[in-house]
């Protein structure tokens, strides 16, 4: 069986990475910006976890060639 | 394995105006006389006439100008003219996959609108939103500088060009960032509201003249203030102290609710440069444009240094949001 690019979205490390519980450095440019966006919504009633999730989701999906290292490090195996 | 770059050249004239009429899609920097000779066609340009060079010295030069083509790698394009009030759409009104490569004129005011809502745009992640900030010759300070919509043979002091472009499925684009610039941790910088000028402000948590503290630590304003992005080191440059007001005016605006830091002393631009771009070309496959700050041209003496990369300088970068003094990428995977 072919190994998936990306790490299913149901992986509780998803939710670790957008409510920053995880502060994974992510290498690629556009994952840092998420991420600080996460953060700066951090505390406030602005973070939706489900959409959050989405939109993290989407965009790990479209750069997943070169975020082959950051997913190691993160989910170690999936 | 090493990265493959993709060269943006300079070119005379009567050799930028062929790849025009050739139809070929390109995005052009240069002194504004002769973007301005330039034919109508399916290009967007800004002026800069300051030229970083492989295996030659940089330069100021106005007799040619800088073309980086994008005909190869790409799928499909369009060509918008952006004022103030549409350009928060810039990510709405792009492809499915693909670029955006914007150019906005220096210290207007559709640049500082930039600078301090782009976090807002809607979509803003989609794709990526990479270009530069227009300029002129340093020692002409009097004109303004423009921006270029070559497919209407349009030019403007005040409003932004995008080119959108499409990329086949089987590629992404991606941008990325080489700061060559580490912080400090001995002070830090917090203020209170969003701002490109600075008055008084938080410095390690004591409520301090910025203006002042410059003065009595000497602090060297060549650097740029650094700010950590998840992980991403994000510069802000110093513009100018004013010594009427006691202000700091910078070129990026410094944000609430984020802590910026000093940098720390380099010794040599070009040799961390290079140490930092090595470890880039060896992790990349496909590199099809870069582009450096004026301020690292200055700072990097390149009109005597070679970084091993050509391009034309910015008066600020774009790379989803507006950098200093970072020397900006859009790399391709397949």
């Amino acid at each position: 069986m072919t190994k998936t690019l990306v790490p299913p979205k149901d992986r509780k490390e998803w939710t670790f990475l957008v409510t920053t519980k995880l502060d994974h450095k992510f290498q690629n440019l556009v994952m840092q910006l998420k991420i600080m966006e996460f953060k700066q919504k951090k505390g406030t009633d602005k973070i939706d976890i489900m959409q959050s999730i989405d939109e993290l989701y989407e965009l790990s999906t479209k750069y997943a060639v070169s975020l082959q290292n950051d997913f190691q490090v993160i989910f170690k195996k999936w | 394995m090493g990265a493959r770059v993709q060269e943006s050249k300079l070119l005379d004239i009567r050799t930028a105006t062929e790849l025009i009429l050739g139809g070929r899609v390109l995005v052009i920097s240069g002194d504004e006389n002769l973007l301005e000779r330039l034919p109508k066609g399916n290009w967007i340009g800004g002026t800069i006439p300051y030229f970083y060079l492989k295996n030659e010295c940089g330069r100021m030069d106005k007799s040619k100008v800088f073309v980086t083509d994008f005909t190869e790698s790409i799928n499909d394009f369009k060509i918008l003219t952006l004022d103030e009030e549409t350009l928060s759409s810039i990510c709405l009104t792009g492809f499915d996959n693909g670029f955006n490569f914007l150019i906005l004129p220096a210290l207007q005011s559709i640049h500082y609108n930039f600078a301090l809502n782009v976090r807002h745009y809607e979509d803003l992640y989609k794709n990526p939103l990479i270009g530069l900030v227009a300029g002129t010759s340093l020692e002409e300070n009097k004109n303004l500088s423009k921006t270029f919509n070559g497919y209407l043979k349009e030019s403007s002091t005040t409003q932004a060009v995008v080119l959108q472009c499409s990329l086949l499925p089987s590629k992404v684009a991606r941008i990325e960032i080489v700061n060559v610039f580490e912080q400090s941790d001995d002070f830090y910088i917090e203020v209170f509201e969003d701002t490109f000028k600075v008055k008084d402000c938080l410095i390690n948590g004591d409520w301090i003249n910025l203006y002042q503290f410059i003065k009595d630590k000497e602090v060297d304003i060549s650097y740029p203030l650094i700010c950590d992005y998840s992980g991403a080191s994000v510069n802000v440059s110093f513009q100018l102290l004013v010594n009427e007001t006691k202000e700091v005016v910078f070129y990026a605006p410094l944000f609430k609710n984020k802590r910026y830091y000093f940098s720390k002393k380099l010794d040599s631009y070009q040799q961390s440069f290079q140490a930092k771009i090595a470890e880039v070309l060896e992790r990349e496959t496909l590199i099809i444009y870069n582009c450096n700050s004026i301020l690292n041209y200055l700072f990097g003496e390149l009109h005597k240094n070679d970084i091993g990369f050509s391009g034309a300088t910015t008066f600020g970068e774009i790379a989803y949001c507006l950098l200093n003094q970072t020397f900006t990428y859009l790399a391709i995977d397949e």
